[in-house]
């Protein structure tokens, strides 16, 4: 892309972010948007950042990974920790340093995860990642001086809705750049064909670790942004439920889509506040959307329908 | 300089010699083939070269250096390139992007340039960019180049495996079964394209091909295996006339 | 009791969830030779058949129709997956269908879940035999049926895959699918009964662990899946040897662990053995070295 284009395309696209942001805040400030919708975009916010930040490993670098949640807990727990335990200083300071802690420790145990995992095809990089979301979190069951079961309570509540919008939006600037970099490319070369990548001259092992700590780094951002807006944590929150339900928005938003992924966390958000008391249903229809949209995928005729529609649409465009 | 020397290369793989006591040298800008029936070895010889396999015994020399205890990519960035039997591309990327994929290593920034995208991002990202635009013209590929590449027609596919691998910028190019599935037609302008990028890339070639035209077309030396072992090496012209090479294809 | 005796009976739970385990572990082990896939439902299947046991027992249906009601009706549950979620998905993307196995899988939980709610119920005494009595052992009459029915189990599955047509047919295809396709061979019909066959060892072992642990929930197979997928990776993904084996080793080391380090921990412990199998020895104890073919 050259250099002027993408500078105009980016300063349309921050002051759009920055115009959304003063109107949100306008009409928080006024109460037009009570306590309740500020609390939805919060979460919106929150499940952008995880949902973005997963569709890295799962989407563009094509392994699936079912301990997002993992990742999550390790940031919020240990920005929590910072938050609690580091007085004195100013509150935004002290929340910059708590989420930047919760990010980098998330960051180094995906490290942990990913590294003993390089060698092996996707199919065990599942389950593995599995296994570690389940072990952080009887971890942290065990863990008496993180409040174990109890929960860990006590947690400033410095997250508000500008941290989360901004936080929100360099996630998604922040991906789609890699994305469109020398690095994001080779991301997506490994999706389509390690041998052949490998064959290219790419350390693809290097290449998994750096889109793997990548998304690992947002995720616990998000956590720490969660702990925040919650001020109690609880284990059992970050279970493989949680786990399932982002990647359910990277799957209904498109795999490597970053706009879709927005989009599906979005009305993931707002789903289950219509099923309010009836969360057995919300994981139906999790469920119902995975197996119904992998095989719409992979039909052919499905896929016909689709191509046709979009020529429409591009026909109508032209007259 | 040799660009590759190979000597007394073999391997096992449980009790069979799969390759024995192969040995081949090339020079600079050479073209040579390697010719022989079906399980002969000769992939497991690219394999070997490649680091995919390891070998069991012998040396392979990759521009004077020993390619042993190195992985694959590793060997690729010493200047060796290859392409596939069964065609691998990055089937959902575009034509473009295939090709940036192998000119990885050569424009660089690093990972805060990529994501902060400062000057230097967007002076290396339209170097890279007019690389691939270079070798797509070499291959008639630019009016293919926003498509996926798993959409391109087959001998298409071909070519952008073979640009892809040029990216790299080799010293030594190693194509498997080029005319593999191609017609007569096809296999013509295939082998101009070996000769323009024989010319063009100053790069040393060494082809499998079961396609004697191709063979006798292009190749300035062969190299028959059977059973794993060298048969017989020479001039094209000489070896496809030997009577042992003949009785190796067509039996007694 | 002397410490020698403790360890024995610690030895012998073990090898009683190990045998669970192990017929759990076939199940995925044969399913992934063959369709080259994790089942993630795998383990909800055990949920089903432990339900359609209690339910047709609750029903007045004496214990052997109850058993074999919930054989056939996973049976029958095993099929339908295959034809309907990963059938059509036959040549996709190694992660589309492992999505969709996730997908089958949380569909089971959550509409059991809906139908009769998250309570656990308690599952009766169905196996009330004398215990075995050896020295100062004793072995209680579940235990010992347990093992027992597992062994005779794989010991048959074992026979079945080496001997009978359809056995061969089943190996053929996990060799290669198109070669297999070539020489006459079913391709569908032999997934469909390698579906079935793991299903209906799913039920049993349902069955067998409700019998050892006597609650059922909609979520009870999560556990045993994943104990059993950890098995099936310890002996060898896509090896029957491999998956009996890995599912005794399992069982006996978790009961262990249990018993002597923590019974907290023996989660953690369970999940470092599959990570230190898959860095060592990716293949498992017998599973062959798979190389891509380039």
């Amino acid at each position: 892309m050259k250099k002027a284009i993408y500078f105009k395309k980016m300063t349309i696209t921050l002051s759009g972010a920055f115009i959304a942001f003063v109107f949100l805040s306008i009409l928080i400030k006024y109460g037009i948007i009570n306590r309740y919708y500020t609390g939805i975009l919060i979460s919106f916010g929150i499940n952008v950042i995880l949902a973005v930040s997963l569709n890295v490993t799962t989407g563009f670098l094509g392994q699936l990974t079912l301990g997002h949640a993992g990742f999550m807990a390790v940031g919020a727990y240990c920005a929590a920790f910072i938050s609690k335990n580091l007085v004195g200083l100013p509150d935004v300071v002290c929340f910059m340093i708590a989420l930047t802690g919760g990010g980098l420790m998330a960051m180094l145990i995906g490290a942990l995860v990913c590294l003993p995992t390089l060698r092996l095809k996707g199919d065990y990089l599942a389950i593995i990642t599995l296994a570690f979301g389940e072990v952080i979190k009887n971890i942290l069951l065990n863990l008496s001086f993180l409040g174990g079961a109890n929960g860990y309570i006590g947690i400033p509540r410095f997250t508000d809705f500008g941290w989360t919008f901004w936080l929100a939006v360099i996630t998604v600037l922040a991906t789609l750049s890699l994305m469109r970099s020398r690095f994001g490319r080779v991301i997506t070369s490994i999706r389509d064909d390690e041998i052949a990548s490998e064959a290219t001259g790419i350390a693809i092992s290097r290449f998994k670790l750096l889109a793997f700590i990548f998304a690992a780094f947002f995720a616990g951002i998000a956590g720490g942004l969660y702990a925040h807006y919650m001020s109690i944590i609880e284990p059992r929150v970050f279970d493989i439920d949680k786990s399932i339900e982002i990647l359910v928005m990277v799957v209904l938003g498109g795999m490597g889509n970053v706009p879709g992924c927005i989009i599906a966390a979005g009305v993931l958000t707002i789903l289950p506040e219509f099923l309010r008391g009836v969360d057995n249903l919300r994981m139906l229809l999790y469920a119902i959307a995975l197996i119904v949209i992998m095989l719409c995928k992979y039909n052919p005729n499905f896929n016909r329908l689709i191509h046709r529609w979009r020529n429409k649409l591009k026909g109508a465009d032209r007259t | 300089m040799k660009v590759l020397e190979v000597q007394n290369l073999g391997v096992n793989f449980g009790g069979l010699r799969a390759v024995d006591n192969f040995s081949l040298s090339i020079s600079e800008n050479e073209l040579v083939g390697i010719i022989g029936p079906n399980g002969a070895g000769k992939t497991t010889v690219f394999n070997l070269l490649t680091g995919v396999y390891k070998a069991s015994d012998g040396e392979i020399k990759v521009n004077g250096k020993s390619i042993k205890n190195k992985s694959c990519h590793q060997i690729i960035n010493m200047g060796l390139a290859r392409t596939f039997q069964n065609i691998r591309l990055f089937n959902d990327m575009s034509v473009i992007d295939n090709i940036k994929v192998g000119l990885y290593h050569r424009y660089r920034y690093n990972l805060m340039t990529g994501i902060l995208k400062t000057s230097k991002y967007f002076k290396q990202e339209e170097a890279i960019n007019e690389a691939a635009v270079n070798l797509m013209d070499v291959f008639g590929l630019m009016p293919y180049r926003d498509y996926l590449a798993a959409n391109l027609p087959y001998g298409k596919q071909r070519e952008l495996e073979i640009a892809r691998a040029l990216a790299t910028k080799p010293s030594l190019l190693l194509l498997d079964e080029p005319a593999a599935g191609m017609n007569p037609q096809e296999t013509i302008d295939l082998m101009n394209t070996i000769r323009k990028v024989k010319d063009e890339f100053a790069t040393a070639i060494l082809l499998i091909e079961h396609d004697m035209h191709l063979v006798k077309g292009i190749c300035q030396r062969v190299v028959v295996l059977n059973y794993g072992q060298v048969l017989t090496a020479g001039p094209t012209d000489q070896v496809l006339t030997d009577s042992a090479v003949i009785k190796a294809y067509l039996g007694e | 009791m002397n410490t020698f005796s403790q360890f024995l009976m610690q030895l012998f739970n073990g090898i009683n969830s190990g045998s669970i385990y192990a017929l759990i572990a076939l199940g995925y082990t044969m399913v992934y030779g063959i369709a080259k896939l994790i089942n993630f439902a795998h383990g909800d299947i055990i949920m089903v058949g432990a339900y359609v046991c209690l339910l047709s027992i609750n029903g007045g249906l004496p214990l052997p129709l109850a058993i074999i009601a919930s054989i056939i009706s996973c049976t029958v549950l095993g099929i339908m997956i295959e034809k309907i979620a990963y059938k059509p998905l036959r040549n996709a993307s190694r992660i589309t269908l492992l999505i969709t196995a996730i997908g089958i899988s949380y569909l089971l939980q959550s509409s059991f879940q809906l139908i009769f709610s998250s309570n656990s119920r308690p599952f009766p005494d169905i196996i009330n035999l004398p215990p075995l009595i050896i020295g100062d052992i004793t072995i209680a009459g579940k235990y010992y049926v347990t093992i027992i029915i597992s062994v005779i189990l794989m010991t048959v599955l074992q026979l079945f895959v080496k001997k009978t047509k359809t056995g061969k047919a089943m190996r053929a295809v996990s060799e290669d699918q198109g070669a297999a396709m070539l020489m006459g061979i079913n391709i569908d019909k032999t997934i469909a009964i390698t579906f079935g066959i793991g299903s209906a060892l799913a039920a049993i072992a349902g069955i067998l662990y409700c019998a050892s642990y006597p609650i059922v929930s909609p979520y009870i197979g999560a556990m045993p899946g994943i104990r059993a997928f950890i098995a099936a990776v310890l002996g060898g993904i896509g090896s029957i040897p491999g998956a009996v084996l890995g599912g005794f080793v399992l069982g006996i080391i978790e009961a262990l662990t249990k018993a002597y380090i923590s019974s907290q921990l023996s989660d953690a412990i369970v999940f470092s053995v599959l990570i230190l199998i898959l860095v060592f020895k990716p293949s498992g104890i017998l599973g062959q070295n798979a190389k891509e073919k380039v």
